[in-house]
Order: C-alpha cells, then structure tokens, then sequence
C-alpha cells in the first residue's frame, strides 16, 4: 500500500516534470514566429506639401520547428515634396528630385516623383533557448542606394522571464543627388543591447540602447544655405561633419491594469555628437471593447535641443553650415490612435471577420513638430501631419 | 545625468524581478495587449517617418532602410 502510494508519488512528479518540460520546449518553439502574412497601406500627409504612400508586403514562412524566413518588399511613393511650395519663385531654392517646378506651363526643373523600393530578407534559428537572426535589406530610388545587413542574437534565461538580445546592423549607403554629378558614401554602424524582464505577472520590463557610428556624406544636398553677400543671395552646399556618434537608452514598463486593459510608459534619452539631445516621453493605453476589438491610444512627446552648427541664418560661410530643420531645437508631439480587429466571430454578418487567422490593423496618428526657427520655404514653425497605416495579418 | 537615472530605475526593476515568475502565472503576460512591439512591422512604419523629421533616432526597437526622404 505504502509502495504503491510511493510510486503515485513518483509518477505524478514524473508527470509534472513532463508537463513542464512540455510547457518549456512549446514557448521556446512559440519564441520564433510562425507562418504570417501581412500587407499594409500606409500614407504621411503633411502642412509641408509631402505626400507619401507606402504599400507593403510581408511574408514570413516556417521551415521547420527551429527555423523561418522572411521577405519583405516595400514601396515609397512620394507624390509631392516640400518644393512643390505655394511659392512659385522662392526666394531660396531647394531642388528635390520629387519636386516638379512648373512655371508658366513649363518644367523648368526635372519633374520627378521619387519611388523608393525596399527588398528585406530575413532569416530566424532557434537554438536551444536562443534566436538568431540575420536580415539583409536593399533600398533603391533614383539618387540614393542603400544596403544593410542586420545581425542580431536573443538569449532566453531564468525560465524564459528574461531576454537579452545583441545586434549590429551595418548599412553602405550611396548619395548621388540629381542636381549635382558626384556619389558619395555614408557608412553606419549601429550596435544594440536590448533587455527584458518579465517583473511580475502583471508587469514587464524592457531596456533598450543603441550606439551608432555615421560617417561619409550626412548632410542632405537638396537643401542649400543662404548666406547674403554684398547685397546678393548666393547659394551654398551644406557642410556637415561628416563624423556623427548618436547614442540613445530607453526604457518601457507595460503594466496590465484590468484583465481587458494595459498601460505601457516609456522614456528615451537619445545624445549625439552633434549636441543634439532629445527626450521622448510616451504613454499608450490599450483594451479589449470587446472580445474581438482592441483599442489603443497613445500620446509622445520629444523635446530635443539644436546640433553645434545649426543658425537659421549664416552672414558668412562657415566651416560646418545647414538648414536641415531637424537639427533645430524644438519639440514635437504625435497622437495614435489604433484599432484592431481579430476575426474569428462566428456570429458576425461581416464574412470577413469569421477567420479567426486574420487580423485587421488600423492606425491614425497626429503629428506637431515645433522648432525654434521658421522653415525657409514657407517660414512656418509648425509642421502638421497625418500618417495612417491600414493592415492585414494573415496567421496560419 | 538621466543616463545614469535611467540605469538606475532600470536595476532597480531587474533586481526587484530576480523573483521568477511561475509558468501558470504568466497566461495574462501572452495576452497581445501586454506584449511590447507586439507587430514591429507596424512599429517600424510608425517610427520609419519620424526618423526623417526628428534629430534623434534610436532605441526604438524598429529598423527601417533608405534615405526616406518623405
């Protein structure tokens, strides 16, 4: 009897571990994504006459138990650019090759709309309880190439409650703007460490830092300097260091209220060689509206100061110059609001929604940008865009 | 300064979690609503515009490739 009591024992401490081991092996396998694909339509609008559509597809395949692959193939189209200002004849001239100048009729500059293609290939390993990966994108439009490569590898510990993942991503990047007949380069080297923590079982929590090496050519061609002499404007190139070390950390805390709800704060600190220093605050808020509807609301706000040789005006030239209004201090503010659709509602009269593999993403986001000088073309300080991305995710 | 904050806040977390968390207590952490860039493509279409209009990127957990000169 006292035997048979033993081997209960034994076999229900066997069973327990099997389960375990069970649980263990299924969320390692469920750590690599499976079979998905996902297209998205996406467009940026803004006060600044910019246009862009960007339709996307994504395909993500299971090889096996361990292994997966990735391609991604992405379109920018940029249907207007700042150039296309309400201002025939500004009073300095920036020549994009996706603006077209039309005066009295006639292109007096290249009319071009700048398609940009982005080809990503993707491979993911699991081994034991880590993840490889290694990604390889090519982007391609008429005056500008890039290519990188992304390593990166995640290591799982203390029982899958914490990960530690290191990358590096390398790109070769080639500028060749069309208003000048030179190519040059710009290298960057980006290297992250990443680490999350599962804090408790309502609370979970992510560090991120990254540092990154630019070099080569990183001021940007089409737009030129100003600088008044002797009573006449004349035009200068840009002249950016061209040695840029950007660091940033940040960290996120998602927090589940309510059994339907969750709240994610997150702060980044991002500095750089330039004397560029930027802090982004961001909350989101997401909830179930029902078992099939998820709605998420966000707000972030980055403030951030002005790089060493920004002026909004130069009276004579200098050794660094730009007009690049990104490298002004200023503060920017964005609103999000998401909607996400999971299918599977048997009961719905939208047929659509009946497969539980598929999942509808709708995103609207508002954005304000504030900097301290006025845009040349338009002297406005305020630049205000709209950016929605439509989606389907297709999991089988 | 806030660097070192940051660090600090963070640590403070890592240590206050070396307590593991047990495998049946972490159904509600796989809910899609508690996972961090739960859809990186989406993440990476969101961040992708802001890189070109800001003078700060990094440390987002989104990648994007080109000049993106929208």
């Amino acid at each position: 009897m006292q035997k048979a009591g033993v081997v209960g024992v034994v076999n229900k401490t066997l069973l327990f571990s099997l389960i375990l081991f069970n649980i263990t092996t299924i969320s390692f396998a469920q750590l690599l994504p499976g079979n998905e694909t996902q297209v998205n339509f996406s467009g940026y609008f803004d006060n600044f006459s910019v246009s862009v559509l960007y339709p996307s597809i994504s395909l993500t395949k299971k090889l096996s138990e361990t292994t997966n692959i990735t391609g991604r193939y992405l379109v920018d189209m940029i249907t207007a650019a700042s150039i296309k200002s309400h201002n025939p004849t500004p009073k300095v001239d920036v020549v994009t090759t996706a603006s077209g100048r039309v005066k009295n009729g006639e292109n007096i500059l290249p009319s071009f709309d700048e398609v940009r293609h982005e080809f990503n290939l993707g491979f993911a390993h699991l081994l034991g309880s880590r993840i490889l990966t290694l990604d390889g994108i090519y982007s391609t439009e008429s005056d500008y190439t890039s290519a990188t490569l992304i390593g990166n590898i995640t290591q799982y510990f203390a029982e899958n409650d914490a990960s530690l993942q290191l990358g590096i991503i390398r790109s070769w990047d080639k500028v060749f703007p069309k208003t000048k007949n030179w190519k040059k380069d710009k290298n960057v080297t980006t290297v992250n460490a990443n680490f999350s923590q599962i804090i408790s079982k309502r609370l979970i929590l992510q560090l991120l830092t990254t540092y990154t090496d630019n070099n080569g050519l990183l001021s940007d061609n089409y737009q030129l300097v100003p600088i008044n002499i002797e009573g006449k404007d004349s035009l200068f190139d840009p002249i950016h260091p061209d040695l840029r070390i950007r660091r940033a950390a940040a960290l996120s805390l998602k927090y589940r209220l309510t059994q339907n709800s969750s709240l994610q704060l997150g702060y980044r600190y991002y500095w750089d060689s330039w004397d560029v220093k930027s802090s982004t605050y961001s909350v989101n808020y997401e909830r179930y509206l029902s078992k099939y509807v998820i709605l998420g609301i966000g707000l972030r706000s980055n403030f951030q100061s002005r790089a060493f040789f920004f002026k909004p005006t130069y009276l004579a030239p200098e050794e660094f110059m730009t007009v690049d209004i990104k490298l002004d201090s200023g503060y920017s503010n964005q609103f999000e609001l998401k909607f996400i659709l999971n299918g599977g509602n048997r009961h719905s009269f939208l047929p659509f929604l009946k497969d539980e593999r598929v999942q509808y993403v709708f995103n609207l986001n508002f954005y304000l940008r504030h900097t301290d000088s006025p845009y040349w073309f338009n002297n406005s300080s305020n630049l205000f865009a709209t950016n929605f991305n439509i989606g389907i995710r297709y999991r089988y | 300064m806030r660097i070192r904050i940051l660090l600090l806040i963070g640590s403070a977390f890592l240590l206050y979690g070396c307590a593991t968390v047990q495998p049946w207590e972490k159904e509600g952490l796989a809910d899609p609503i508690m996972i961090i860039n739960e859809n990186p493509i989406n993440a990476g279409i969101k961040e992708h515009h802001i890189d070109y209009r800001e003078g700060a990127v990094g440390a987002t957990g989104a990648e994007s490739g080109g000049c993106g000169c929208g």
